[in-house]
């Protein structure tokens, strides 16, 4: 067995460090070794006059905590960073994460044990899945609500941040669950796009009304339209072709509306 | 930096929380007294853009917070406001807390909002505890670091509501030195009269929605001259009386008795004498 040779931090390993230009694995093994190595302390007493901005920066990056492995994966992905820390502060997402995916289950388990109308369950159940991902992401942020109101921050942007988020979450999470219950397999896909209607529906709502209202009014109108169509025998409709591009459609209109309600929003109003 | 209200009224359905009022802030540490109830903190959220008035207008270094979604903005980028209490998201570090409320506040670029983040920490004394969860810190800890988050980017208007609240004595006398160093302006509300004393250029009295004092802490101090005496015998139909560690009784307002000496006022004797005036009496 041999030892390994002991090594000490060069002067350009300590300008890449200074610079902040190390990867976090390489600033942890450079911290942990200057820490208890009193030649690399010396070193970098001897690499500047002033060692003082570099311990600084030592001690920067010390108390800065290391984001959590999925957010440095998003980072590398390309998303921006203070995008990330909005989305991260806001811990409840795992309420909001935890609901989509019950209510995906729930919709597969009820779909699954109906024998006639499993179309019109499923077209009903299985779109709320997101509505309940983004109200559950806009209650999320309620515990700092009277703060992150007198803020400059765009309420436009957290909204979408945060409901982005969540649907990121909610919507692979239930087509997963889809995929792995048979009786599902023909409607896989039939409910993402009014999945997303309603999610922009809720978030239309949410900047006018409170949570309850604004998810009762949605699951409450969106109960109607299928109950309509059921009634009228046009569920396959609704599901086929025209019903997707109706979806589409309101999509994009409810988009710009929820754009410009989000930027002419009301004094103190819910946000 | 000033920040003006215009005949600024807030009611809360048949209640009014804040009656007509209009108030010109600009610069130094202001200090807001007032009994439980009686509109501060309601003045303090309409200042920081929480709420809209109900009527009149507000503007915060120029920008009317009373008017559209671009100027409300405007005004939110220089402002700084500790509410009276701030409840944590679960499982996050004061780091955490801090670099969250710093994008909100526009602060995009990671390493100077990074440095920032440890400058507010480092002046309220929190340096060592960044990677600490808010839940193990203690309450004077987590309305330090809620203290800190106001600080961030240095604001023009500072509004804190019951900052020391929770503080012990050093803790508060540092902030004391962080508050009277500041550039811009500082409103602050507070039941510690000796905060007021210690800090303020001006003091603000509001009672029942109404501003009943508005001057210096030596102006109020002399609105309470020849009214507190030390005696045997309590002052006849004196607001308070207690006996000090000396024996004697302290008298605040009243007829003193035959062998009382009057005393010099503190801020607390001025303001409970304040709140004792019938309205309508010049202050």
């Amino acid at each position: 067995m041999t030892t390994p040779a002991p090594w000490h931090v060069t002067p350009p390993l300590w300008q890449a460090y200074a610079g902040g230009r190390l990867d976090w694995s390489a600033q942890s093994a450079v911290e942990s070794h200057v820490a208890g190595c009193a030649h690399c302390q010396r070193g970098a007493a001897a690499y500047a006059d002033d060692p003082e901005p570099l311990w600084q920066a030592v001690h920067a990056r010390i108390t800065t905590p290391r984001p959590a492995w999925h957010l440095r994966a998003l980072r590398r992905c390309g998303v921006a960073e203070s995008d990330l820390v909005l989305v991260s502060a806001a811990g409840g997402l795992r309420i909001p994460w935890a609901l989509a995916v019950s209510g995906a289950l729930l919709t597969a388990v009820i779909v699954s044990a109906l024998g006639s109308h499993q179309l019109a369950a499923y077209l009903f159940l299985a779109p709320l899945a997101p509505v309940l991902a983004v109200i559950g992401a806009y209650h999320a942020t309620d515990e700092l609500a009277g703060l992150v109101r007198t803020t400059p921050m765009s309420p436009l942007r957290l909204a979408l941040s945060r409901a982005v988020a969540a649907l990121a979450v909610a919507i692979p999470s239930a087509l997963v669950i889809g995929a792995l219950i048979p009786p599902l397999h023909p409607m896989l896909w039939l409910w993402l796009l009014p999945g997303l209607m309603l999610a922009l529906a809720a978030l239309v709502l949410l900047t006018r009304l409170s949570t309850q209202v604004a998810a009762a009014a949605v699951v409450g109108g969106w109960a109607l339209v299928v109950a309509a169509c059921t009634g009228t025998g046009t569920l396959r409709a609704l599901a086929g072709v025209p019903g997707q591009t109706a979806a589409v459609a309101v999509c994009a209109a409810l988009l710009v509306l929820f754009v410009r309600l989000s930027t002419t929003q009301p004094h103190g109003g819910p946000r | 930096m000033t920040a003006t209200l215009t005949d600024v009224s807030k009611s809360y359905g048949s209640t009014v929380a804040l009656h007509p009022t209009s108030l010109t802030l600009t610069g130094g540490v202001i200090g807001l007294l007032g009994p439980n109830g009686a509109g501060k903190t309601t003045l303090l959220r309409l200042l920081a853009t929480a709420m809209a008035p109900s009527t009149g207008s507000i503007s915060v270094a120029g920008h009317l917070v009373t008017g559209g979604h671009e100027s409300r903005t405007e005004a939110r980028r220089h402002l700084g406001y500790l509410p009276q209490e701030v409840t944590y998201p679960s499982g996050m570090t004061a780091f955490g807390f801090l670099d969250y409320l710093a994008v909100l506040k526009e602060w995009q670029q990671a390493a100077t909002r990074h440095a920032e983040v440890r400058r507010v920490l480092a002046l309220v004394d929190l340096g060592d505890r960044a990677s600490a969860k808010v839940r193990s810190l203690s309450g004077g800890q987590r309305r330090r670091l809620a203290i800190a988050q106001a600080l961030i980017g240095a604001p023009q208007l500072l509004i804190l509501d019951e900052p020391t609240t929770g503080l012990d004595p050093e803790q508060r006398a540092s902030l004391r030195g962080i508050l009277s160093g500041l550039p811009g302006t500082v409103l602050l509300s507070t039941h510690q009269t000796e905060d007021v004393s210690a800090l303020c250029d001006r003091v603000l009295v509001l009672d029942a929605g109404c501003i009943r004092f508005d001057g210096t802490v030596p102006g109020l101090l002399a609105s309470a001259r020849g009214r507190v005496h030390i005696s045997t015998a309590p002052s006849d139909d004196a607001l308070h009386t207690w006996k000090t560690g000396s024996g004697l009784v302290r008298s605040v307002g009243g007829t003193p008795a035959p062998d009382a000496v009057s005393v010099d006022a503190s801020v607390e004797d001025a303001y409970l004498l304040l709140r004792h005036r019938p309205e309508g009496v010049p202050s």
